[in-house]
């Protein structure tokens, strides 16, 4: 048995997998600005000394972690508007339940970070006189941040496939525009192979810059 | 040579967790004194120095710097509740501090780890901070490494720019906690040759070390602990030529070989 590969399908259809990709950006780029926001908040209230402020984060980001982002998805967007009357479209509930599921990863990232640097640095610090607030901004998370850089790329590579699932609530993104291409030309192979070429192109480069911006700071630190 | 008292510390007791490592101390600073501090390892000698500018707190006593009792402040009822970020941090502004490792940042060159407290805390314009940095880096015989970080230098070299960064701050008193415990032995001099030149400054210092020959040139009045009290206070010639406590004399023979 032999099959026939018939790539020109997907140039063809190029036009497709450009909307998909530019529908896969937006929603990576809104639900990464969402995790980063909440997640650093997030991640410094599961650090805080004050169980009030650490125990919250702490249910949210276990919550997020041990449950499916499908279900979150789903029940972001059918159940959060039937419980509270806030109906949002289906680009804003998956970028927000996709935000919100990441944010819960960026926290521990984050806190994860920030114990890593040594206490001295904080003793250090305040006995200059700096305030916690300042001595974070400016002694603790600049460090803190250069060891994040790996596990945030890994991160964003998570979530860039992540928006895939995005389709469950027919946001036309990269999957959801294949799906449609293969419903219409019968050639699930091809389509999906470049579909992996394309998530694959995206990603490369965040994890080239990654590994240049380790040896940038390996170089002075 | 015996200003006002400037830090007093009255019936200090700290624990960690059912560990008792401060049990009551009680001891005066005068201004410009140097005060060394001995004693064995897990006397309580760091707590206690870390207790003064309040990187740790304290579960009974007071400590006061100057007119401002540290860490805390009095309710309306008269207890003792902790004190507000803002004051805690004032008061700290007021002592350097320097550290067993050295603690400086790693991402920031030594002039910028040393303008850091003044532009930062004390809102003192770049150009000015800048200027008095580099005046105190040539003081601590680091002129030529202003540009360079800290990873780029020696250990001596480092805990020098640490007390630069913390001179810097213009503090009322200086606290050393071990400052040459990490170095090599042949790095040690130049650290202690900088100590030496701010206590004949005139600089309020204490000193916790293992350094008994320096201890015994510098210090004004030396304190030795063991099991999280003082055992023996006095003058250097006292403790080191004739002390009273038999822990003393076994502390003494043990480190001064």
């Amino acid at each position: 048995m032999s099959y026939n590969w018939y790539f020109q399908i997907v140039w063809d259809y190029r036009q497709v997998f450009v909307r998909g990709a530019i529908v896969t950006a937006e929603l990576t780029l809104g639900a990464f600005a969402i995790g980063l926001v909440l997640g650093l908040i997030l991640g410094l209230c599961r650090s805080s000394r004050i169980g009030a402020v650490r125990w919250p984060a702490a249910i949210y980001i276990e919550t997020f972690r041990s449950t499916p982002i499908l279900v979150q998805l789903v029940w972001i967007y059918y159940a959060l508007p039937i419980m509270s009357g806030v109906q949002m479209g289906n680009l804003a509930s998956a970028t927000v339940g996709i935000g919100l599921h990441s944010a819960a990863y960026v926290a521990e990232i984050f806190r994860a970070g920030i114990v890593s640097i040594d206490r001295g640095q904080m003793d250090a610090a305040k006995s200059i006189g700096m305030r916690y607030g300042a001595a974070m901004r400016r002694i603790i998370l600049p460090q803190a941040v250069r060891r994040m850089v790996p596990p945030f790329i890994n991160e964003l590579a998570n979530l860039i496939k992540i928006t895939t699932l995005a389709s469950v609530l027919a946001v036309n993104e990269l999957l959801h525009e294949s799906e449609n291409l293969i419903n219409n030309t019968y050639r699930p192979l091809e389509v999906y192979t470049a579909l992996a070429v394309a998530f694959a192109v995206i990603i490369f480069p965040f994890i080239y810059m990654s590994q240049h911006l380790e040896r940038f700071w390996g170089r002075r630190a | 040579m015996n200003g006002p008292p400037l830090i007093k510390v009255r019936n200090l007791h700290k624990h960690f967790g059912a560990n008792h490592v401060l049990r009551g101390i009680d001891f005066e600073v005068a201004t410009g004194e140097v005060l060394v501090i001995i004693g064995p390892s897990g006397s309580g000698k760091s707590t206690l120095l870390r207790c003064i500018n309040f990187l740790e707190d304290y579960d009974e006593g007071e400590i006061w710097f100057g007119d401002a009792l540290v860490g805390y402040r009095r309710d309306g009822k008269g207890r003792l509740v902790r004190d507000r970020e803002a004051n805690v941090s004032r008061v700290r502004a007021r002592m350097g501090m320097v550290f067993q490792h050295f603690n400086l940042f790693p991402h920031k060159t030594v002039l910028e780890n040393v303008v850091e407290g003044p532009i930062i805390v004390q809102r003192v314009r770049r150009q000015e901070a800048e200027r008095r940095a580099a005046e105190l880096l040539s003081r601590v015989g680091l002129s030529d490494k202003l540009w360079s970080y800290p990873s780029q230098l020696s250990g001596g070299q480092q805990q020098r720019a640490a007390i630069a960064r913390a001179l810097a701050m213009q503090p009322e008193a200086m606290l050393f906690d071990e400052p040459t415990s990490s170095l090599d032995p042949e790095l040690i001099g130049e650290v202690l040759e900088v100590m030496r030149a701010l206590a004949a400054d005139g600089m309020t210092m204490i000193i916790v070390t293992h350094e008994m020959a320096f201890a015994r040139e510098v210090a004004d009045r030396v304190i030795m602990m063991d099991h999280g009290k003082i055992v023996e206070f006095g003058a250097p010639e006292e403790i080191f030529r004739a002390p009273s406590e038999a822990r003393t004399v076994e502390f003494l023979r043990r480190v001064v070989h």
